[in-house]
């Protein structure tokens, strides 16, 4: 059974296609997570999974129901930026609210545990820091107990601690059978959670995989040295993809750096602090979404 | 039901623990009745009056500030989007909202009913209290109307100085706070085209400070204006919600 599906979904916004003809398949148990600068589609795919928006063409469903549909929405939780959030309410009273909305709603205990709430259940919201705040939103993504769980940046602005504890109860989620789509900016994220990294380039699928498989996919090595060489001369060494500078220090990428190593040293006997490495999933990404980087 | 009740009590004690709401909205009607409708008046048919309006605007100010606010700022910084992706029920947000406004808006008329018959000595019969009470529940539906549609069309910064630029010259034309008679023929005639007017018109011939008895055309005027209203909020509702049906 697929949790949820885009099936060769295409949404338009005016001029500009948000989505364009995005086919996406969510199995139970996994954690994808969507990659893509801002404007990719990112936004637009979880509102068409959430039922915040409808496509123009294509079809998007949720466990077979469409997603407006109650079937729907009571297998889903999901946790959005919300800029703003009744202030006035206790932890717990927030909970017991959207618990109401779920046929089989988590005992509280259960969601203040898997949300690392104890403690601060009968705290009003606006007291909370932002890390509790966040904490909260997921508490309220869970309660349901929902098969398939949708979350917009959940980590987005949180201190590595929260969010690496964060993380434990995503995976916590997961290992329980449920479907987790999750978008980030952070791709260490993505690298650490995911089973499925599903690349989005203005609106459309320009990589899907396994993280190590999009890493794969670019094959890219990193040389790290110091050198006074020049940008244009390093670019110009056949074999170099690209290069990233910061001063004297220089990341070249390429294919295959047993190609490239000796050219380097005939142009530059002095080289030091060389280092090859491979590429992280940060690197493939930017080599996928490759026009940002030029602007 | 369960989801409905909950949607109320939170709501109800979310804007109760919000001191900029309550404390004027419960406050503010009592301390000007007894300052403008016991202290300056001594003759109970005045107080009986002022009784009325400041009611009718009690209903009117819960209903406008308990609900416009929220609604805008719900809607404008995301967590409208977060409720509509939950299987909440989708009536519960204006059940929650508008049993809140309503209850806010009674609690001022019970507290000015209390306060007038233990200083301002006046004598209604119980049955025309109930009557007045229920004329002021009849006019909820069309206040948290009003309310919805500004919430729906104004931002959260801007919500606040333009309920003020309606409120307060709708309940002064209406003659909620000093008698219509009092004022200049031009604000007199804008009047009647104003919703609380009418149900004040209606207070007023129940606790019998009128001599004539035009309720049927008030209550008319009210049905109308109650229609109008839910449309146009409903519209304002709807042009937010997921299109492309």
């Amino acid at each position: 059974m697929i949790a949820a599906q885009l099936e060769h979904t295409t949404r338009r916004f005016g001029a500009i296609t948000a989505l364009d003809d995005v086919s996406l398949a969510l199995a139970p148990g996994t954690l994808t997570a969507l990659l893509g600068p801002n404007g990719a589609g990112k936004t637009t795919a979880v509102r068409l999974l959430l039922g915040l928006a409808r496509p123009d063409s294509g079809r998007v469903t949720v466990f077979g129901h469409d997603p407006q549909s109650p079937a729907a929405r009571v297998r889903c939780g999901a946790m959005l930026q919300s800029g703003r959030v009744p202030e006035t309410l206790r932890v717990r009273e927030h909970i017991d609210l959207f618990s109401s909305y779920y046929p089989q709603p988590m005992p509280l205990r259960h969601v203040i545990e898997a949300a690392g709430l104890d403690g601060l259940e009968n705290r009003m919201f606006g007291q909370l820091s932002g890390g509790q705040k966040q904490r909260v939103l997921f508490a309220l993504a869970i309660c349901g107990s929902p098969g398939l769980l949708i979350l917009d940046e959940p980590t987005v602005g949180l201190d590595v601690e929260t969010r690496r504890a964060l993380w434990r109860q995503i995976r916590q989620m997961v290992s329980s059978g449920t479907s987790v789509l999750l978008t980030t900016h952070y791709l260490e994220e993505a690298d650490a959670l995911a089973d499925r990294v599903v690349v989005l380039d203005r609106g459309r699928i320009t990589a899907d995989g396994s993280p190590a498989e999009i890493k794969a996919r670019t094959a890219h090595r990193i040389i790290r040295c110091v050198t006074a060489l020049d940008a244009t001369r390093v670019t110009a060494i056949s074999g170099v993809d690209r290069i990233h500078s910061d001063g004297a220090r220089m990341e070249i990428y390429c294919a295959n750096p047993d190609l490239v190593l000796p050219q380097l040293y005939a142009l530059d006997p002095h080289l030091s602090g060389l280092e090859v490495g491979a590429a992280a999933l940060e690197d493939a990404f930017l080599a996928l979404t490759k026009h940002e980087v030029i602007q | 039901m369960k989801p409905y009740l909950l949607e109320i009590k939170y709501e109800f004690l979310s804007l109760l623990r919000t001191p900029r709401f309550a404390v004027p909205t419960l406050c503010l009607p009592v301390m000007f009745y007894v300052l403008f409708g016991i202290v300056m008046h001594r003759r109970s048919s005045a107080s009986l009056l002022l009784l009325c309006g400041y009611s009718v605007s009690g209903v009117l100010c819960a209903a406008l500030w308990g609900i416009a606010p929220s609604t805008a700022s719900d809607r404008s910084l995301g967590w409208l989007a977060v409720k509509r992706a939950s299987p909440m029920p989708r009536y519960a947000y204006f059940a929650a909202k508008t049993a809140a406004g309503a209850a806010f808006g009674l609690l001022v008329h019970l507290l000015l009913t209390v306060v007038a018959i233990w200083a301002g000595h006046v004598h209604n019969t119980l049955a025309q209290w109930l009557w007045f009470t229920v004329a002021l529940i009849a006019a909820v539906p069309m206040f948290c109307a009003m309310g919805f549609l500004l919430g729906c069309l104004l931002t959260p910064s801007s919500a606040p100085g333009i309920i003020n630029m309606i409120a307060l010259p709708m309940a002064v034309c209406s003659g909620l706070w000093f008698p219509t008679e009092m004022l200049p023929p031009s604000m007199r005639m804008v009047g009647p085209w104003l919703p609380p007017y009418h149900v004040s018109q209606i207070g007023r011939t129940i606790l019998g400070t009128l001599e004539t008895n035009e309720i049927p055309m008030h209550a008319a005027a009210m049905a109308v204006v109650t229609v109008i209203a839910i449309a146009a909020a409903a519209w304002a509702w709807r042009r937010d919600e997921p299109s492309h049906g």
